[in-house]
């Protein structure tokens, strides 16, 4: 009997240090982890849409058993210019989050990829930066005193979807500057970076015309 | 042993992953990329230094039949940490490794070293075996992702290697990890019949 | 969710995303146990039983304790006038669950020990393993997360739905057992052939174990 209240003693002592430990931790890193969820959204916002000056509240529209969340965009005047639709699908193993940005016509501006955890070197990609940049030449740049230009920052494969209609959104395994060029290896994740596009595009705009807005 | 030496057996002798195969699944999981293995042999250094260091502290204070669960809650305790940490700092990585920073909890490593060792042994020599075998974790961990991120994406913590070289998509995906892996522990074999003789 | 679903949940993460070919989980004791049929029957077995217990008893824990909602029985007995969010212990998530997994396996050995000897026999010395393989704990994880097929995700939402995770555990311990039966077939054949010496033991069940990758790389977009 003394051992076992030895024993759970010890027990309940250790878990309850480790118990407050986290809290504490919990409480030091909870600001920073929103900030840079908050901070990712708001880069995002205005990758999608460099011309917009405001972005409204987050709604949220329920069409066809889908759920779409967006922004309306404004300009200076607080017109609405186009609208930013937030959405998810599958991919090949992790959840992909678009945003997107479109005109009124459903017209695409930029889309921004959000999260995605798909297969370094093969789906992954959907975040790479166009500059080739070689091993060598980031080598030689650490050395070098004069600072970088700084280079596009909208990766490739999402810059694709700039300026096309959403009939267009097809993916094609071609380079084809009318449709979406899939990345090399990576079709499924391809395919779905576009679904994510195109579904919610089409959806906005039926319900939309339906006045469901 | 001189301090020195624990230090440094982890490195090369005692290679917790060629040698022991131990902490497989993360060694695995997460070196498709140097970016995501590094993280991750950072995050299993900061997790075993400091667990060593803990458990050999309150070695003399728990009683040995519940000394495993206790362990556990000390590993679980500074994982967690570790985890938010990374999703505050670095939540791309987070993204992309955090089932398997989680994993640490239950990777073999850890509680092994605080079992063998870190139960026997004073503070500081419990904090250079942590910090030896994570370095040791590191270096594995590494080695096969230097292989399959140059091989499987023609990349190198995510800059090209060779311009305009088509890389073989196998090497990225669970079999290329297998196979690298395979071969790697093959070439230490080899390395160390050599030395042997 | 109908029958099919169900179905497909356990294609899915028996074939498709199996566990150990897909997904890098439990391979300690899939090395480890995986040297003769007889022995990587049981360590199977015994993993497919504290797979589904597990993610049945994590789910309750969490969705009670842990999630900040209505049914966070905390919230019931102390919460009168605070908000649901100060009773958000989600950072607690990882060692709880592990806590829970241990408890769990240490209760079903004195139950089998008790209740049948026979089974005890034939799994007893498995059991202890299974806290530290980290698929238990995966599977307990990526269950609050939902339930993914092919990538789409079922019961989608914290927590994702009970149902779908005791699925996915049940199906995730089915696999474990495919890909570790299959693995123990080929290894007893191995161990008569004459192999290079730098590739004896481990070496070569990894590449084994990478061939069998490949093959089962055949079942991705089985299911659609």
């Amino acid at each position: 009997m003394k051992t076992i209240l030895h024993y759970g003693l010890v027990l309940l002592i250790i878990a309850g240090v480790a118990g407050v430990g986290l809290s504490f931790v919990d409480n030091l890193t909870k600001g920073p982890i929103a900030e840079a969820q908050s901070k990712r959204l708001e880069e995002g916002q205005k990758l999608a849409f460099p011309s917009a000056s405001s972005f409204g509240e987050l709604k949220k529209l329920e069409t066809d058993g889908k759920t779409i969340e967006y922004y309306e965009v404004f300009d200076e005047g607080k017109n609405v210019i186009g609208y930013e639709l937030l959405y998810s699908v599958g991919g090949y193993q992790s959840r992909i989050k678009v945003l997107t940005g479109i005109e009124p016509d459903g017209k695409v501006v930029a889309i921004r990829v959000l999260e995605q955890a798909e297969t370094p070197g093969l789906g992954a990609e959907v975040d790479a930066l166009p500059s080739n940049k070689s091993l060598l030449c980031a080598f030689v740049s650490l050395f070098s005193p004069e600072p970088e230009k700084e280079e596009s920052n909208i990766p490739w494969f999402q810059a694709q979807f700039s300026g096309k209609s959403p009939e267009d959104l097809i993916v094609v395994k071609t380079k084809d500057p009318k449709h979406i060029t899939a990345l090399s290896g990576a079709t499924i994740t391809s395919t779905a970076v576009t679904k994510a596009v195109k579904e919610p595009i089409e959806l906005f705009l039926k319900a939309k015309a339906e006045g469901k807005l | 042993m001189s301090l020195f030496k624990e230090f440094l057996k982890g490195i090369w002798e005692k290679n917790p992953v060629l040698v022991l195969s131990l902490g497989l699944c993360p060694t695995l999981a997460t070196s498709g990329s140097m970016k995501n293995a590094v993280g991750m042999g950072l995050s299993v250094i900061a997790v075993l230094t400091f667990s060593n260091i803990i458990i050999s502290l309150i070695k003399g204070f728990v009683p040995s039949k519940i000394r495993i669960p206790c362990y556990i809650i000390v590993i679980a305790f500074l994982v967690t940490v570790v985890d938010m940490l990374i999703a505050g700092f670095a939540p791309e990585l987070s993204k992309a490794i955090g089932l398997f920073i989680k994993l640490i909890v239950v990777n073999c490593i850890i509680l092994g070293r605080a079992e063998a060792f870190a139960a026997k042994n004073n503070p500081l020599r419990a904090a250079l075996d942590g910090l030896g075998m994570g370095i040791g974790f590191l270096i594995a961990i590494s080695i096969i992702a230097t292989i399959r991120e140059v091989l499987g994406a023609n990349k190198w913590f995510g800059f090209t290697v060779v311009p305009g070289w088509d890389p073989i998509g196998i090497m990225i995906l669970p079999a290329g990890a297998l196979l690298t892996f395979g071969l790697v522990m093959a070439v230490r074999n080899v390395l160390a019949q050599r030395r042997a003789k | 969710m109908n029958l099919a679903t169900a179905f497909l949940v356990i294609i899915s993460v028996v074939l498709v995303n199996n566990f150990i070919f897909s997904r890098f989980l439990g391979y300690c004791p899939y090395i480890g146990v995986s040297t003769e049929k007889k022995s990587a029957l049981g360590m199977g077995l015994a993993v497919i039983f504290v797979m589904t217990l597990a993610s049945v008893v994590c789910w309750l824990v969490y969705h009670f304790f842990l999630y900040p909602s209505e049914s966070n029985l905390f919230y019931k007995i102390f919460g009168n006038g605070q908000s649901v969010e100060s009773f958000d212990l989600r950072y607690l998530m990882t060692l709880v669950f592990i806590l829970v997994i241990a408890a769990l396996v240490q209760f079903v050995e004195m139950v089998i020990q008790k209740i049948a000897p026979p089974l005890y026999a034939a799994l007893g010395i498995y059991l202890p393993l299974i806290t530290t393989n980290c698929a238990v704990l995966g599977v307990t994880i990526l269950n609050i997360e939902g339930v993914t097929i092919n990538g789409a995700q079922l019961g989608y939402g914290h927590p994702g739905s009970l149902l779908f995770g005791v699925l996915q555990g049940f199906g995730a311990g089915c696999g474990f057992l495919l890909a570790l039966m299959l693995m123990a077939g080929i290894r007893e054949r191995l161990a008569l052939v004459e192999i290079p010496k730098p590739f004896r033991g481990m070496p070569i069940a990894f590449l084994t174990a990478a061939l069998l990758a490949i093959a089962f790389m055949g079942f991705a977009g089985l299911v659609k």
